[in-house]
């Protein structure tokens, strides 16, 4: 399936890299990881244009959905808790979120075994790992450029509809955490989600499955307190709403005392899980591929 | 035309046997694609359910909405998809040339080549839907409001085809760009809400300007007998209008562009 050609890869199976070089120092390390962010975020401007495409998927439909909430809210105060500001904030929030902490590994990873490609980085002294995480954090890097000035002129146009959320000091620290930690989990699900390109030619079948569920449970269509009660409950046994649904709700105030430190430890539960399990699927699939190849 | 005809008809032929080697496929997407679209009439629900109605939109209406918005995007993935991928391809790989030199408009060849026949059963699921919704809401459909809901799909499809086929043409200019075919997505999954339920500036641009009106809130409106002659008429000449800019700025555009390979 994949078309293997560098010839050292079959003597070292695992970790070619150690097997060929002497260990990197940690000055060495860091400094190769500052040139291949570095690299990749040039990389990352030369798609700019697909980037500003799709984040036309990221941004159009939040600001749509305040649209018609303010039309709902034209003839009440309050939906189940939501006033107006909170509603406008949560989509805002959602437009933001959605843009900067959902990363899209699954692609080049699956891509890159698919074509037999992923050889090529397995023969470099920095894991792939390191090349997967870059790359997203450098694609992030340019949304930040795209999603500001639609953020601002948004917060022109919606006006006094907005106001500022009501939290403590130290939420804003406990938020910045609690983004990152969604930012990783997606990330570990992702990749995980490419790799069963090992055992699937068809990985983007797999894929439509999982954008099914986060469609629906990580909150970008509605908030998810606002479901269907059973519909809710079995949300909360899926990692989808710690990606960014739960970062936002510390952020509206609307998570407080225990539930906050609770929704806080589940989503460190999950971060645990999706690395533990990423891990364990890539080495599968490279045992997997070697013999493939080999 | 008849042999424009024949020629389309042998191009589906070649892609339904396409297809038939790559069965498993073909079910996979199929499946996906069906799950896909009775989610979102479920998010549909869930949303109306909390909100009870939105400008006068209830959730059994709504569903009259969303299930006509998937026939017709199914419609348009099933006609145009394929095409729409291939033409930034060829032009990302400088192919566009082995395009152009046959002997056929270029504008049929490079829009109706391929069909996508994972698409067709979404439109079932969709048509499903709206019959399911003109029951349960009880609305009295007559041949006349059926026909024009159904001449309205056409409208609707040319309309966005038309748009489509423009975004994508940017390619020839912008060159290096490999997903240019996806930006009438997230402009088309809004139709899913009727209109109405938008105000002030927004709802004049869904309803004139990038008139998503006429995916789904048009449509559905006519087949309660609901439809003013005024729309109809000003979604016939939009339409026409899209199509003849569609073809101009092609042509406009095959004459700046330089070729990759050259």
């Amino acid at each position: 399936m994949a078309v293997i050609e560098a010839p050292a890869r079959s003597e070292a199976p695992a970790q070619p890299a150690t097997a060929l070089l002497p260990p990197l120092t940690l000055r060495a390390r860091l400094r190769a990881y500052r040139a291949l962010l570095a690299a990749s975020y040039q990389e990352a401007l030369q798609y700019r244009a697909e980037s500003a495409v799709w984040f036309t998927f990221e941004f159009v439909q939040p600001l749509v959905m305040i649209g018609m909430w303010l039309t709902v809210y034209a003839g009440r105060q309050d939906v189940d808790g939501y006033a107006r500001p909170d509603m406008v904030l949560y989509y805002l929030g959602v437009m933001v979120l959605a843009t900067l902490l959902v990363p899209h590994p699954e692609w080049w990873v699956s891509e890159l075994i698919r074509t037999g490609e992923l050889s090529q980085y397995l023969i470099k002294p920095i894991p792939v790992a390191a090349w997967q995480l870059a790359s997203e954090v450098a694609w992030k890097l340019v949304r930040v450029l795209l999603v500001t000035p639609v953020l601002v002129l948004s917060l022109l146009v919606l006006g006094q509809t907005v106001r500022p959320p009501a939290l403590d000091w130290w939420g804003y620290p406990l938020f910045l955490a609690s983004c990152v930690a969604g930012f990783a989990l997606c990330h570990c699900l992702k990749v995980t989600l490419g790799c069963t390109a090992f055992w699937i030619s068809k990985a983007e079948g797999v894929f439509s499955f999982y954008w099914l569920f986060e469609q629906l449970y990580s909150g970008r269509f509605m908030p998810l307190d606002l479901l269907p009660a059973p519909v809710a409950a079995l949300g909360t046994w899926l990692p989808f709403q710690y990606i960014y649904y739960v970062p936002l709700q510390l952020f509206l105030g609307r998570l407080t005392g225990a539930a906050l430190w609770q929704a806080l430890g589940v989503q460190l539960l999950w971060l645990v899980t999706s690395v533990l399990l990423v891990r364990v699927v890539w080495r599968r699939g490279l045992v997997r591929y070697e013999a493939m190849g080999g | 035309m008849l042999r424009y005809l024949r020629i389309y008809l042998a191009f589906v032929r070649n892609c339904a046997v396409r297809e038939m080697e790559f069965r498993t496929d073909l079910v996979l997407f199929s499946v996906s694609n069906v799950l896909t679209s009775a989610l979102l009439v479920l998010m549909m629900a869930f949303l109306f359910a909390r909100t009870r109605e939105i400008a006068g939109w209830t959730a059994e209406r709504v569903v009259l909405v969303t299930g006509t918005q998937i026939i017709v995007t199914a419609m348009l993935d099933f006609l145009f998809f394929k095409n729409m991928s291939m033409l930034s391809r060829y032009v990302n790989r400088g192919e566009l040339d082995m395009v152009l030199v046959k002997p056929l408009n270029s504008q049929f060849l490079v829009s109706l080549r391929y069909v996508d026949f994972s698409q067709l059963p979404s439109m079932v699921v969709g048509a499903a839907y709206v019959i399911g919704a003109v029951q349960r809401a009880g609305i009295a459909v007559t041949p006349l409001s059926i026909a024009l809901y159904l001449a309205l799909l056409g409208i609707a499809v040319v309309m966005f085809y038309s748009l489509w086929f423009l975004t994508v043409t940017l390619v020839l200019y912008v060159g290096r760009i490999n997903n240019i075919q996806y930006l009438i997505y997230p402009v088309i999954e809004q139709a899913r809400l009727p209109t109405d339920v938008f105000r002030g500036p927004l709802r004049l641009a869904f309803s004139f300007i990038l008139p998503i009106a006429f995916v789904a809130t048009v449509p559905a409106k006519a087949l309660s007998g609901l439809l003013e002659p005024g729309t109809l008429l000003y979604g016939l000449a939009f339409a026409a209008a899209t199509l003849g800019l569609s073809v101009w700025f092609w042509n406009f555009s095959l004459k700046q562009y330089s070729g990759a390979s050259a």
